[in-house]
């Protein structure tokens, strides 16, 4: 099983594939297998934040991911549990910004360090963002834009959730390359991350 | 003088004296006055009075001016109204690319697939146009395809789908085929097909709705230079990465080609270069002004790690920038985002040779990096323009220039491309500039 978490983990796209079939043709356990990608991909977040890995190689180690447990779901018997993990995020990008690349980079980040992500996708309404807070009761709230009119909405989403009552129960943070202290306090988040790292430090702080 | 400063001198000459009826020796004056003064900062000298304040704006003259986006880009006799007013309102010393005014009656006749603009797709009535990226190059072979012979590729696989009224053009013939008697009729029959000849009708008919367009921008354009306002850039060109990541693959799966399908990826970039260079020095010759407006995108800190900005984004990409030198012209790159990390690179090349627009790049340092090389142009950030007071602006604006300007070599603008600022702030960082930007 290492040589599927080393595959992996060095990005070795068509050996891992075909290791995987031919484990799974010999009967393997598929769960090991599946623990194995996990092993990899805990690697590849590793390296990512020690600077030797990049985007690409977070999109791909998602899309191996993703391929290989086509291959292997067939094979589990019972449900996979994902759990909460370290604590759930909530992430969107805000209403009139369709912009998703860093907000899904900043999600992978944060599911490779052991949270659960749930990602609204893009241009959501304010509406939408407050009830998602009441239900799905993340630790961390990540509001995402790109355009310069996405400050106004990001200001919305937190009066509103002071409006009912579910901004003390919430860390709200501020995605974005121009997200900065002025947009912070006008906002009134708690924190503003230009990188996806930012997110992931500022969450393992909260405990 | 090297022969790329000569080439150079010959252009600013050209551009301080554009041959145009100018409408008083004052507009004359104005003009020289702001022309000397961005080319002083671009080599790197104090100029006699001030630091040049140069445009980044898009569609900020439309709200300036009272009324929406969608309104300039429905109509041309609007947006040069709008545009007009504008610039002899606010005095840039040059002003922006009036050719970025999409014309929503024409990418509508045209249906282009790549932007949608106000009122559809789902972009709000007062917002400003949205652009999409889409696996337009479906197949990663592909890129040999474009490699081996980019027009083709570009007019038979690429124009027929992300133009949907030219999706005829996939039925045409390749042209380098038409050799002699025995390819005579296989070359022309292809013409005759409905799909292509409906294809062709349109494309005549957008290109005279075009030609109706642009000659009142044409105008609109000679005017303002009669009155003594130069345009920001007169050409412009794309990093051949930023061609293919921006445009042709999504950003998702051009991150995936890196690792999937890097050679190929090079292959057509080394195509592309020399293309990107022909494009511009055609555009700075037949405007005869030098400034090579060049957007960079996916070569900002955060997308790519160190060795793939070497592998990937730099070397083609410098290639473009030493072709527009040799020939005279002044790369203008906008290193929108973050270059934080990338400083070094901003360094490579001889000295007053390019001018730099920086946008969330520590400026202090920059200055004592990169600017005893060459000329940076920024950055008010976009927060401070929306978020502060006009007091905000002005202090931000004296620290920049108390940072950036010492000794030359710097123009003061927006970090970010300004649509939707709020008029009092873009005025007051304008009065700023010409308050502490004196030397």
């Amino acid at each position: 099983m290492e040589k599927i978490t080393a595959a992996m983990a060095d990005m070795l796209e068509d050996e891992l594939m075909d290791m995987t079939d031919k484990y799974l043709a010999e009967g393997k356990d598929p769960k090991a297998i599946l623990d194995a990608y996990q092993a990899g991909m805990t690697e590849v977040g590793k390296r990512y934040e020690a600077g030797e890995y990049f985007v690409s190689e977070l999109i791909l180690a998602g899309e191996m991911m993703n391929a290989g447990g086509e291959k292997i779901k067939p094979y589990l018997k019972g449900a996979v549990g994902g759990g909460p993990g370290k604590g759930r995020v909530l992430i969107a990008t805000v209403e009139g910004d369709i912009h998703d690349i860093g907000k899904n980079i900043a999600g992978t980040i944060m599911e490779l360090a052991g949270y659960e992500v749930k990602n609204l996708g893009e241009d959501v309404k304010v509406e939408t963002i407050v009830s998602e807070v009441k239900s799905f009761n993340p630790k961390l709230l990540g509001l995402s834009g790109l355009l310069t009119l996405a400050y106004d909405p990001m200001k919305a989403v937190v009066d509103r959730l002071k409006e009912a009552g579910l901004r003390d129960g919430v860390k709200v943070l501020l995605g974005g390359a121009q997200v900065d202290d002025h947009i912070l306090r006008y906002v009134g988040a708690d924190v503003y991350a230009n990188d996806a790292m930012t997110n992931v430090n500022y969450l393992n702080s909260l405990g | 003088m090297t022969d790329w400063q000569e080439k150079r001198q010959a252009r600013f000459a050209r551009w301080l004296d554009p041959g145009v009826p100018f409408s008083s020796p004052e507009s004359k004056a104005a003009y020289q006055g702001r022309v000397q003064r961005m080319i002083d900062a671009i080599e790197l000298k104090k100029t006699p009075d001030r630091v040049p304040i140069y445009p980044n704006y898009t569609y900020f003259p439309a709200y300036a001016m009272g009324t929406t986006p969608k309104a300039v880009m429905s109509d041309v006799a609007v947006a040069v109204d709008v545009w007009e007013r504008f610039i002899k309102e606010y005095g840039f010393d040059a002003f922006g690319i009036i050719g970025i005014v999409a014309p929503i009656p024409i990418m509508k006749a045209l249906d282009y697939k790549l932007y949608q603009w106000p009122g559809s797709g789902g972009v709000p009535e007062d917002s400003i146009y949205r652009y999409f990226e889409h696996d337009w190059l479906v197949e990663a072979k592909e890129y040999d395809d474009l490699a081996l012979d980019p027009s083709d590729w570009w007019m038979r696989q690429y124009v027929p789908r992300f133009c949907g009224a030219l999706s005829g053009l996939a039925h045409l013939p390749n042209v380098t085929e038409f050799i002699e008697l025995p390819n005579l009729t296989g070359f022309l029959a292809p013409f005759g097909l409905p799909e292509v000849q409906e294809s062709l009708k349109k494309l005549m008919e957008i290109g005279s709705m075009t030609l109706a367009w642009m000659g009142e921008i044409g105008k609109l354009i000679g005017k303002l230079m009669c009155d003594g306002y130069p345009p920001s850039a007169g050409g412009f060109a794309k990093a051949p990465f930023d061609t293919l990541s921006d445009t042709l693959r999504s950003f998702k799966t051009a991150m995936l080609d890196l690792r999937r399908n890097g050679d190929r990826m090079i292959a057509a970039m080394d195509t592309l270069a020399p293309l990107a260079i022909k494009m511009a020095v055609q555009a700075i010759d037949g405007s005869g002004n030098p400034i090579v407006f060049m957007p960079l995108h996916k070569g900002a800190d955060g997308f790519m790690s160190k060795a793939q900005f070497e592998k990937f984004y730099w070397p083609t990409l410098k290639r473009v920038f030493e072709g527009i030198i040799e020939a005279g012209g002044v790369p203008v790159p906008f290193a929108e985002g973050g270059y934080n990390q990338r400083m070094e690179y901003l360094n490579e090349l001889p000295k007053g040779s390019v001018a730099w627009m920086i946008d969330r790049s520590d400026m202090k340092e920059l200055k004592k990096t990169v600017g005893g090389n060459c000329c940076l142009i920024g950055n008010v950030p976009a927060s401070i323009l929306h978020a502060g007071t006009p007091a905000d602006v002005d202090r931000y604006v004296r620290e920049l220039i108390d940072d950036a300007a010492g000794g030359g070599g710097f123009m003061l603008a927006t970090g970010t491309v300004t649509d939707e600022g709020r008029p009092e702030m873009i005025k007051a960082m304008i009065e700023a500039g010409l308050k502490y930007g004196k030397y």
